[in-house]
């Protein structure tokens, strides 16, 4: 324990009795932990640990890739990649790399004890290694894992392995878990805030958070109800999906992505709220059109649901709907542009600084805005009738994904890591980490672009010889930004074990109540007293 | 910080609130100012949700003609 604190934290003028007091230790300290912060330091590795499964599955695909004709894998276990990939990257690294962050920060930043139901957080979590354990173990099931794409379409899914059975379980069990953080968060957010901690007071990060959770669970029990659909059509004699039985394939994309639209949405706001925390931090100004913001993120919260079909444009619709889903998608993205106006608005005549998690959220801004317009691009019907299923597509969701979300997530951990650990990260290492992954990601997925339009088609294992060149130069990227994201497990590590000693407030420009109100590192009770917000 | 007594918002005053929130677009002053209760939002939000959906498609329907 470090000498007590000379910084005020109002009702913890003894914290150094709070930071022994009920704190268990050893394994029961997590199996058991009702704690926001352990168990938000939980979801935060656990997601590591699945972006390196993850990882290393992209890898097997960029291998398999690197030349034409099949090398190293069959193509069954190469389908089976791209599927798990997808939904070991939504399901198990970005969506719970988030709620990570909203376990460590929601509480400290609206004034509160903890979350409102701290048992439930912990099944929260726990239920997330199971489902891992079956989405990896799936790969050993008879026939392999289910080489269906992430999105499960039927008539594969219903027809695929037992692997797929373990594939639906899994997502039950993540979507149930999701759910429940999910009424955990909006009870915490909308009961547990600090005298004074009006909603429109709220840090951005936390109104993000509030939208994200009604959206998780508006769309979870509509994913919950396609798989069970697939589950009763594979095992129980139902006609669902089956035209046979008088069903229709096309239902299943249809439930899939009025779940699947929203879940862009789920894993992209919260990083617009980890962004809206970093940049003004970083520019000393406060938070441009901070309402403007907030109206915004609830709009495209609304508006997500309205849009789903754009994704099936090719599977057979009426030109009416086609039209309609254009132009609906085409108005969606005027809240996201509004967005990204207040971002460089915030920025604009500010005192900027570059430190690494600056760095990291104005590469979000500017790749995301990039995978925002190839989206726009995917939206207009006839050019999609051309693009469906291409390369094409897989770069612009790696845009939405990598550099929007995940970069995102890089700059939040290094922005709240001085608070979670107490110690500073490396800051060259940290922009080496930034550079090498900016670089390394765009020699990966902006090729792609290139493929897409000459009309490589995505989930293929083997490909025509004109598309060489530019899958040699992505499989070169793709191994340089698995390779850099070792080098941030070794910053994080360093700053855990070795870090220099963090001041309270590291970053001059951050306002909310973490840094203004808490030592670092955070104490293990933090606001057992809420703090009076004026 | 003195508080300003807030005025309860009239329904064309929601109504401009969803419509604003529609575009993204909101001055800070304008929420400061007014007393809403959540379900005059929610329900005015529903039904411009509607309202945004019937647009579209009737817009789609002129196209078409």
């Amino acid at each position: 324990m470090e000498a007590v604190n000379t910084h005020a934290d109002h009702g913890h003028h003894d914290r150094g009795h709070d930071d022994h007091d009920h704190k268990p230790t050893g394994l029961k300290r997590w199996l058991m932990s009702t704690n926001h912060k352990d168990i938000g330091t939980m979801y935060l590795w656990f997601s590591f640990f699945m972006f390196i499964v993850g990882g290393i599955m992209a890898l097997v695909i960029r291998s398999e890739l690197f030349q034409p004709g099949l090398q190293i894998v069959k193509p069954e276990f190469f389908n089976s990649m791209t599927t798990y990939h997808g939904l070991i990257m939504v399901f198990g690294a970005i969506m719970p790399a988030f709620v990570g962050f909203a376990n460590w920060l929601i509480p400290m930043q609206i004034g509160a004890a903890d979350m409102a139901f701290p048992r439930m957080n912990n099944l929260s979590f726990w239920l997330l290694p199971p489902a891992a354990f079956l989405l990896i173990g799936a790969q050993f099931a008879p026939g392999g894992g289910a080489g269906v794409g992430w999105t499960l379409y039927a008539p594969l899914s219903t027809q695929a392995g037992p692997a797929m059975d373990l594939t639906i379980f899994a997502i039950h069990i993540l979507g149930m878990s999701s759910i429940m953080g999910s009424i955990n968060i909006i009870t915490t957010l909308l009961n547990m805030r600090a005298p004074g901690m009006a909603l429109m007071k709220m840090p951005m990060f936390c109104w993000t958070w509030l939208i994200t959770a009604y959206l998780l669970v508006a769309v979870m029990p509509v994913l919950a109800g396609a798989v069970t659909m697939t589950l009763t059509d594979r095992h129980f004699g139902t006609h669902f999906f089956n035209a046979a039985g008088g069903g229709d394939p096309v239902l299943y994309q249809h439930i899939f992505w009025f779940f699947g639209h929203p879940e862009v949405y789920i894993i992209a706001i919260p990083a617009f709220g980890v962004v809206s925390q970093v940049i003004p931090a970083f520019s000393r100004k406060p938070l441009f059109g901070y309402a403007s913001m907030v109206y915004a993120t609830a709009s495209i919260a609304i508006l997500s649901f309205m849009v789903w079909a754009h994704h099936m444009y090719t599977a057979g619709m009426p030109v009416q709907a086609q039209l309609y889903f254009m132009y609906a998608t085409v108005l969606i993205a005027v809240p996201t542009g509004v967005k990204v106006f207040n971002w460089v608005a915030t920025m604009w005549r500010g005192s900027l600084t570059f430190e690494t998690p600056m760095l990291f959220a104005i590469g979000f801004l500017f790749l995301f805005t990039l995978g925002g317009f190839t989206g726009l691009v995917l939206s207009i019907t006839p050019v999609d009738v051309q693009l469906h299923d291409t390369y094409y597509v897989v770069a612009h969701f790696h845009y939405v994904m990598v550099a929007g979300a995940l970069f995102s997530a890089f700059a939040g951990i290094y922005f709240w890591l001085p608070k979670w650990t107490g110690r500073m990260y490396d800051e060259k290492l940290g922009r080496i980490h930034f550079w090498l992954s900016l670089v390394f990601f765009n020699l990966t997925f902006f090729v792609q672009h290139f493929l897409g339009l000459a009309g490589m088609p995505r989930r293929i294992p083997d490909y025509a010889l004109q598309f060489a060149e530019f899958n040699a130069i992505s499989s070169v990227g793709a191994f340089g930004f698995g390779f850099s994201q070792l080098l941030f497990l070794y910053i994080v590590i360093k700053t855990i074990t070795s870090g220099e000693k963090a001041p309270d407030r590291p970053w001059e420009g951050a306002d909310s109540l973490e840094w203004t109100h808490l030592p670092s590192p955070a104490p293990f009770h933090s606001f057992v007293e809420p703090p009076v917000i004026k | 910080m003195i508080d300003p007594i807030k005025q309860k918002a009239s329904l064309l005053q929601v109504v401009r609130m969803v419509l604003s929130a529609f575009l993204g677009i909101r001055k800070r002053a304008d929420h400061d100012q007014l007393e809403v209760a959540p379900w005059q939002v929610i329900v005015i939000a529903i039904i411009a949700g509607l309202s945004f959906v019937l647009a579209v498609v009737s817009i789609v329907r002129l196209v078409l003609r």
